[in-house]
């Protein structure tokens, strides 16, 4: 290893970074629920849908996109985005993820049936008494979108965030102290 | 990392960020925040000449403007303001502007609480379809957009043309181009002998560093040659002799011109209506699952007749009572379908209010809008009123204007 090496290494990882974070990215993860622009999109087939979460009783100043941080009472608001949805039928179901959606019924833990909201706005309000995984079914008119999540992820969230922070900052210190040993 | 591999990797980088850019698109003021658009200006009655033109047609947007009495004055005094047109780049050329038929080429003050007429003509420039609105440019604040309709401009942008005839009788074919050339030819002399002058010094490679010892070892003597003295010279006679020829060639080509002008236009409001119906609001709730804001007031009608509320209006966004022909028929064919909002208003009672009488009314406003146009952020603003403008209509269809203002208090009960 060269003397450079490190600032080298340094200067290729922060372009790839810049580049990366420059770059719009479309996550799938959580199905047809993703973050687009600051922006949390439920999208059904060409239909766009603002999603809001809220759990008013355990965290009332926070709002959530794809999964629920905390079991208990919960609300996911969605803004039609597109004037023409004011005029479909729109539905919601909430089932367990089982891996086996050959009978939606048996795993429904959430069903609201088919109706037209000409204020634009569509309220899914239920209570989710145990963690899990689940999968929201968003019927709008004939398009379906489907987002699986999960209940109860705040402790999981946090401890994602303290070891990403944890990692970055060792990696910088320990870029540094190699850098540092090279010139001493 | 040598100066190549420097140079390369910023290049990529600059080049990335230009190709990895989202689109934009319209409705940029959902960027503002929500009380700035609710309690600064308000915009009504505002109509668009046409929804199509062809390159070089004009447009007229007409309709009120009211300054709201309850302005955030913590953040900002209102004072000179210039009315504008607000669309994404040169796409209209301003033609005209007016407020109360007082032209309105400079800024101007306007007042607290008064309304008035405001006219703007605009000129098609680029072929497309683009987002239109009034605006007005508040100083050392920002600008504030009236409501927005996507026109359609059809055409070559290659025939815009912008002919001018000036006071003296001097025919400038097309604005856009006219004299080009000059500003080329006079910026280009200028960039050449700055280039020159600069080249003159840093001819002989390093500069900086020889210049800096030669201070630091008090040999000042030697960082001027004779040379660059005559040079010197040489360059004032140059740039005293070409500003000299500038102005004399042009006052000699223009013999009449008048200045940059920088008062400001006086412009008086419209008058205040004797017959005001007041309003003082009691309480604001703002549902947030329903998206709806519920509101209770206190009305007091002072005009000679009984009234109804018939529209609600906020951030540009109107909720019209459907109960109130009037307040319906405010709204004309060809208004832009996305600021109505589809469920209207609800008045509880909705009964006429007699003249002389106060009552308390409820009212809800609910509709998406208040989320997708970023409205429900009010509730975290560090200032959470909410403004609007209310409209009163007695039997005859004569209308009241009414502002409103007060704290809205976010609840996640009763859908």
């Amino acid at each position: 290893m060269t003397a450079l090496f490190v600032p080298r290494l340094a200067g290729v990882l922060f372009a790839f970074t810049f580049i990366g974070l420059a770059a719009p990215r479309w996550c799938s993860g959580h199905g047809g629920v993703s973050m687009e622009n600051d922006l949390c999109k439920l999208r059904a087939g060409p239909y766009v849908l603002h999603f809001t979460g809220y759990q008013p009783q355990s965290a009332p100043e926070l709002e959530f996109c794809e999964d629920i941080p905390d079991t208990g009472y919960t609300l996911i608001v969605l803004d039609y985005l597109d004037p023409t949805l004011r005029d479909l039928p729109v539905e919601a179901r909430i089932i367990r993820d089982t891996g086996d959606e050959s009978d939606l019924e048996r795993i429904t833990v959430y069903h609201k049936p088919a109706a037209v909201y000409p204020r634009g706005s569509f309220v899914i309000e239920h209570t989710f008494p145990e963690p899990g995984r689940f999968v929201g079914l968003i019927k709008v008119g004939d398009q379906v979108s489907r987002f699986p999540f999960a209940v109860g992820t705040r402790g999981r969230r946090a401890l994602m965030l303290y070891t990403f922070f944890a990692a970055a900052a060792l990696g910088v210190g320990g870029l540094l102290f190699l850098y540092a040993s090279r010139r001493a | 990392m040598n100066r190549l591999q420097f140079l390369v990797l910023t290049t990529l980088l600059f080049i990335a960020s230009l190709i990895f850019t989202s689109p934009a698109a319209a409705h940029g003021e959902r960027n503002q925040e929500p009380f700035l658009r609710m309690r600064t200006t308000h915009w009504y009655d505002v109509t668009w000449s046409a929804d199509t033109v062809k390159v070089n047609d004009e447009i007229e947007l007409r309709g009120r403007l009211y300054v709201f009495a309850d302005w955030p004055k913590h953040l900002f005094e209102l004072q000179a303001v210039y009315l504008n047109l607000g669309t994404n780049g040169p796409v209209f050329i301003k033609v005209a502007t007016y407020l109360n038929d007082v032209p309105m080429m400079q800024s101007t003050e306007v007042e607290y609480g008064k309304t008035y007429d405001f006219r703007i003509v605009a000129k098609a420039r680029t072929p497309g379809r683009h987002h239109v609105h009034p605006m007005i440019n508040i100083e050392d604040a920002g600008p504030l957009l009236g409501p927005g309709k996507w026109i359609e401009v059809t055409g070559n942008a290659d025939d815009f043309v912008y002919p001018l005839k000036t006071l003296d009788g001097i025919t400038i074919p097309n604005l856009e181009t006219w004299q080009l050339g000059t500003v080329f030819r006079v910026h280009a002399y200028w960039l050449i002998l700055a280039f020159v002058w600069l080249g003159w010094w840093f001819r002989r490679g390093p500069s900086l560093l020889p210049r800096f010892r030669a201070l630091i070892t008090g040999r000042e003597d030697i960082l001027f040659t004779k040379a660059d003295r005559l040079v010197t010279a040489a360059l004032i006679v140059i740039v005293l002799f070409s500003v000299a020829y500038g102005m004399i060639s042009t006052n000699s080509k223009y013999p009449r011109t008048s200045a940059l002008q920088g008062g400001r236009v006086r412009v008086f409001p419209l008058p205040d209506n004797a017959e005001q119906v007041v309003v003082r609001h009691a309480k604001g709730v703002y549902q947030v699952p329903g998206r709806s804001l519920q509101l209770t007031l206190r009305v007091t009608n002072r005009t000679a007749q009984a009234v109804r509320l018939g529209e609600f209006t906020a951030a540009n966004l109107r909720f019209v009572n459907q109960g109130v022909p009037a307040a319906v028929a405010g709204v004309p064919t060809g208004y832009p379908e996305d600021l109505i909002a589809r469920n209207g208003l609800v008045v509880t009672p909705d009964e006429p209010i007699p003249p002389g009488e106060t009552r308390e009314i409820t009212v809800e406003a609910a509709d998406a809008a208040w989320e997708t146009e970023r409205l429900a952020s009010l509730m975290g603003n560090p200032d959470s009123s909410y403004g609007a403008l209310l409209f009163f209509f007695d039997a005859q269809g004569k209308r009241s204007v009414s502002e409103v203002s007060g704290p809205a208090i976010p609840s996640f009960t009763a859908l």
